[in-house]
C-alpha cells in the first residue's frame, strides 16, 4: 500500500514538473524529467523514462563495468545486465539514500556476478612474481588521466584489481568484500596490499604518479 | 606533502580518477535492454509490405496462370502451337473437335493441298496458311453459318477445293476459305448426292479431288450425319512433317520490338535512411606524425562514440527503360530524394569547437560555436540530418524470370547525385559537440542502388513492387572532413510502367 502511495506521490510530482517544464521552457523535453519523474516512469515501464534513465547513468556505469571487465564487450555485457536489473527492481528503490549509488550498487554486484561465474578470486599473484607482469604500452592510450587510471587498474590481475576496486573505488569494507567474493577477509586485505603495490608501480611506470621520496630523507642528508 | 598524498590519498585519488571516467555503451545495449523489458522492437512496415508482396505473388501467380507451369513460355497462338507439337497431324485435325477451332484446321487442309498442287514454295504456302488462320478468326463471328463441305471424287488429278454452302447473303462475299466450318465427321459429297465414306487412313496416290458439280446444291451438315475423313488427316499429316521447320517459325511469339523498345515508369518509395560511419584511415595516419587534436582521439570505432538511429525518408522519380531484348533494358531517368536520420545529442550553452581539417600537407582548424554536445549537457534531444536530393540514375534491368502476366526483376543503376541543402550536423574532431558548417557539404556525390521486383501486367500497364537499397559511395562532407558518412537507405517501391507506342 505504502508503495502504491509512493508511486502516485512521484507521478505527481512528475507530472507537476513536466507542467513547470512546459510553461516555463516552452517545449516537453524528456529531460525536463527530474529523477522523480524517471523513477516514477520507470515504475510503470515507460520506455522514455528507461532511456532517459539510462543515457543519465550508463556512460558512468560502463566505466565502473569495464574496470571489472576482462575486454570492452564482457563490459557492456554486465552493464545490460545491471541496467535490466535495475529496471525489473525499481520498485525496490526506498528514495532514502542516492539513487545513483543505489544504481551503482546493482551494477557492481552484477559484475561480481558475471566474474564469479570464470573467475576464482582466491587466485592471485604474489608480488614478488608481480615483476613479471609485462605492461604493454600500446594498451594505454594516453587520452585523459582517468581512462589511463582506469587501463592501468585493468592491467592487475583478476583477484588483485576486484578487491582493488571494492575496496578502494568503490568503499566496501574487507569483511563485506569477503562475504561478496566467498573469500577469506584476510585474502582480502593482502590482495589489497599486493594489487595496491603493483597499481602504485604501473602509475609510477607510466609517470601518472611520482616515485615517493624516502621517508627519512633528511636522515639521510644528516648522513651525508 | 607528496609523500602524505602518496600514502594516505592513493585511495581518493583513485576514487577521484574512477568517477572521472566516463565510457559510452553501443546501441546495442540499450537494445538489448529493450528486448527484455518489452519484447522484440518490431518493425511493422516492413512485416506489412513483405507479406502484401507474398500475397500478391502468390495471387496473381494463381489467378493467371492456371497451368502446371506458370512459367512456361506460352505461344501467341494456341491453334498454332497445336501444329507444332510432336504430334502435329493429330492435333491439327483435332482442333476441328471443336466448334471454335474448326475454321482453322480446316483451312489448314485446304490451303495445303491447294499450293502443294499448284507447286508454290514451302514457305509462301505456310505464310498464306498462317494469313487465312488469323483472318478466319476475325471473320468467325460473321460466317458463323456458313458452311463448307468438301466433294472429292475420284478422279486423276489431285486437287482439293472446298465448296462453299453459304445460307446468308452476307457471306457470299467471303473467300471460302475463310468461311469453313467443318467438324472432324462430315458428309463427303461426290457426284452429286451421293454419300458415301472412305475407309480409315487410306490415300491412294490416284486419288482425285476434283471441284464440285456446280450445278448441284450441297446440303448443310447436321452433326449427327458429320463423318471423319482420313484423307484429310493424312494430307495434314504429310504436309506437317516435311515442313516441320517452317513451321516453327510461326509458331513462336514474336514481338514488334521496334514499336516497343522504350517503356517509362513512375515510382515511388517509402524508405528508411540510415548512416555509416568510418574514419578517413589514410589521412589519419598520414596526420599521424602531425601535430592537431586529431590524432589521439582516434582509439576507438567513431560509431561506438554517437548515437544515431534511422528516420524515415522516400523516393520518388520517373525512368525510361530502353529494352534491349525480351530480357534485359537499360534505364535512366531522373530521381527526387529525401532522406534523414536521427541523432541524439544534449543542449548546452555555447562552446567554441573546432574541425580539423586533413591533408597531405598538414592539418587546419576550422574554429565554429556549437550548442549542442554529442556525451552530455543541459537535457538531451534529437538533432535531424535531412538532405534533399536529385539524381540522375543510370543502370540495367534484368528479368530474371516470368511469364506474359508476371515477371521478377533484378536492376541495378549509378546514380550522380546533387545534395541541395547546406545545413547538416558534424561532429567535432573530439567528438564532443555537433556543429553546422555549410561550407563542409559536399554537393555532388554518387549513389548506387540495387533492387528486386515483381511486376504484374495489368492492361496496358505494367505495376511493380519490390525491395530495394541504395548506398552512397562519396562522403557527404568533403575529402579532407576526417570522418567519412555514408548514407544508406533501404525501403519498398512501388512502381507502374508503360510502353511508348
Amino acid at each position: 500500500m505504502n508503495t502504491e502511495r509512493q508511486r502516485k506521490y512521484l507521478f505527481l510530482n512528475a507530472a507537476v514538473q513536466t507542467i513547470y517544464c512546459l510553461i516555463l521552457k516552452g517545449n516537453l523535453l524528456i529531460t525536463c524529467m527530474t529523477e522523480e519523474y524517471i523513477i516514477a516512469g520507470c515504475l510503470h515501464n515507460d520506455t522514455a523514462a528507461q532511456r532517459e534513465l539510462y543515457n543519465r547513468y550508463s556512460p558512468k556505469m560502463l566505466a565502473v563495468c569495464y574496470r571489472y571487465a576482462q575486454n570492452r564487450e564482457d563490459a557492456e555485457d554486465m552493464l545490460q545486465e545491471g541496467f535490466i536489473k535495475v529496471f525489473t527492481q525499481m520498485h525496490t528503490f526506498q528514495n532514502k539514500g542516492a539513487f545513483e549509488g543505489w544504481i551503482r550498487r546493482i551494477i557492481v554486484h552484477t559484475c561480481i556476478n558475471f566474474l564469479k561465474k570464470y573467475k576464482k578470486f582466491n587466485d592471485s599473484v604474489d608480488l614478488a612474481n608481480a615483476g613479471f607482469i609485462h605492461v604493454k604500452e600500446e594498451t594505454i592510450p594516453s587520452i585523459m588521466q582517468a581512462k589511463q587510471v582506469s587501463e592501468c587498474i585493468r592491467i592487475l590481475p583478476v583477484g588483485y584489481k576486484t578487491v582493488l576496486n571494492l575496496y578502494a573505488i568503490e568503499g566496501y569494507s574487507h569483511r563485506e568484500i569477503s562475504e561478496m567474493l566467498d573469500i577469506e577477509e584476510s585474502t582480502s586485505r593482502s590482495q589489497y596490499t599486493r594489487a595496491k603495490a603493483m597499481l602504485e608501480g604501473i602509475l609510477i611506470k607510466k609517470k601518472i604518479l611520482e616515485k615517493p621520496k624516502p621517508r627519512f630523507s633528511w636522515a639521510v642528508g644528516l648522513k651525508k | 606533502m607528496e609523500e602524505e598524498f602518496y600514502k594516505d590519498e592513493f585511495e581518493q585519488f583513485l576514487q577521484q580518477q574512477a568517477n572521472n571516467h566516463r565510457m559510452f555503451p553501443t546501441d546495442g545495449v540499450w537494445l538489448g535492454i529493450y528486448d527484455k523489458l518489452h519484447g522484440h522492437k518490431k518493425w511493422p512496415g516492413l512485416t506489412i509490405a513483405a507479406f502484401a508482396i507474398l500475397i500478391a505473388t502468390v495471387g496473381i501467380s494463381v489467378y493467371f496462370s492456371p497451368k502446371p507451369s506458370i512459367f512456361a513460355i506460352q505461344p501467341a497462338n494456341k491453334t498454332i502451337a497445336l501444329v507444332d507439337a510432336p504430334k502435329n497431324s493429330n492435333a491439327l485435325l483435332n482442333l476441328v473437335n471443336t466448334e471454335n477451332k474448326n475454321i482453322k484446321g480446316q483451312i489448314l487442309v485446304e490451303k495445303t493441298s491447294e499450293n502443294l498442287s499448284n507447286g508454290i514454295s514451302d514457305k509462301q504456302i505456310i505464310h498464306s496458311i498462317i494469313t487465312d488462320l488469323l483472318v478466319a478468326t476475325d471473320d468467325k463471328q460473321n460466317n458463323i453459318n456458313s458452311e463448307v463441305s468438301f466433294n472429292i471424287s475420284k478422279q486423276p488429278t489431285n486437287t482439293v477445293s472446298p465448296v462453299v454452302n453459304q445460307n446468308t447473303e452476307k457471306a457470299q462475299h467471303k473467300k471460302a476459305t475463310n468461311t469453313a466450318f467443318v467438324n472432324q465427321e462430315k458428309i463427303i459429297e461426290a457426284d452429286g448426292n451421293k454419300e458415301y465414306q472412305f475407309e480409315e487412313n487410306t490415300l491412294s496416290s490416284n486419288l482425285q479431288i476434283t471441284q464440285p458439280n456446280p450445278g448441284k446444291k450441297s446440303t448443310p451438315n447436321t452433326s449427327k450425319n458429320i463423318k471423319s475423313d482420313p484423307d484429310d488427316r493424312n494430307i495434314a499429316d504429310n504436309f506437317l512433317k516435311q515442313h516441320r521447320t517452317h513451321l516453327a517459325d510461326f509458331t513462336t511469339t514474336k514481338i514488334n520490338h521496334q514499336k516497343k523498345r522504350f517503356s517509362y515508369t513512375v515510382y515511388l518509395a517509402p524508405s528508411i535512411s540510415y548512416r555509416k560511419l568510418k574514419e578517413n584511415q589514410s589521412l589519419t595516419s598520414k596526420s599521424s606524425n602531425l601535430t592537431g587534436p586529431v590524432a589521439p582521439n582516434y582509439v576507438t570505432d567513431v560509431n561506438r562514440l554517437v548515437r544515431h538511429k534511422p528516420g524515415t525518408g522516400i523516393e520518388t522519380g520517373l525512368a525510361f527503360t530502353y529494352h534491349l531484348s525480351n530480357k534485359f533494358g537499360i534505364k535512366s531517368g531522373i530521381q527526387f530524394n529525401v532522406r534523414q536520420y536521427n541523432i541524439e545529442a544534449f543542449k548546452s550553452s555555447t562552446e567554441l569547437t573546432s574541425i580539423a581539417l586533413l591533408s597531405s600537407t598538414g592539418v587546419d582548424t576550422i574554429r565554429s560555436f556549437a550548442i549542442y554536445r554529442n556525451n552530455n549537457g543541459d537535457y538531451s534531444t534529437e538533432l535531424v540530418n535531412r538532405y534533399y536530393q536529385f539524381s540522375l540514375p543510370i543502370g540495367i534491368d534484368w528479368e530474371v524470370l516470368g511469364n506474359k502476366k508476371v515477371q521478377f526483376h533484378v536492376a541495378a543503376n549509378i546514380q550522380p547525385t546533387y545534395t541541395f541543402n547546406s545545413n547538416s550536423y558534424m561532429l567535432s574532431t573530439n567528438f564532443k559537440n555537433y556543429t553546422v558548417n555549410s561550407g563542409m557539404l559536399r554537393n555532388w556525390t554518387i549513389n548506387s542502388n540495387i533492387e528486386t521486383f515483381v511486376s504484374l501486367n495489368v492492361g496496358e500497364y505494367k505495376w511493380q513492387l519490390g525491395p530495394q537499397l541504395r548506398y552512397q559511395h562519396l562522403p557527404t562532407f568533403i575529402t579532407e572532413y576526417p570522418i567519412r558518412e555514408h548514407l544508406m537507405d533501404y525501403g519498398i517501391k512501388l512502381g507502374v510502367s508503360k510502353q511508348i507506342k
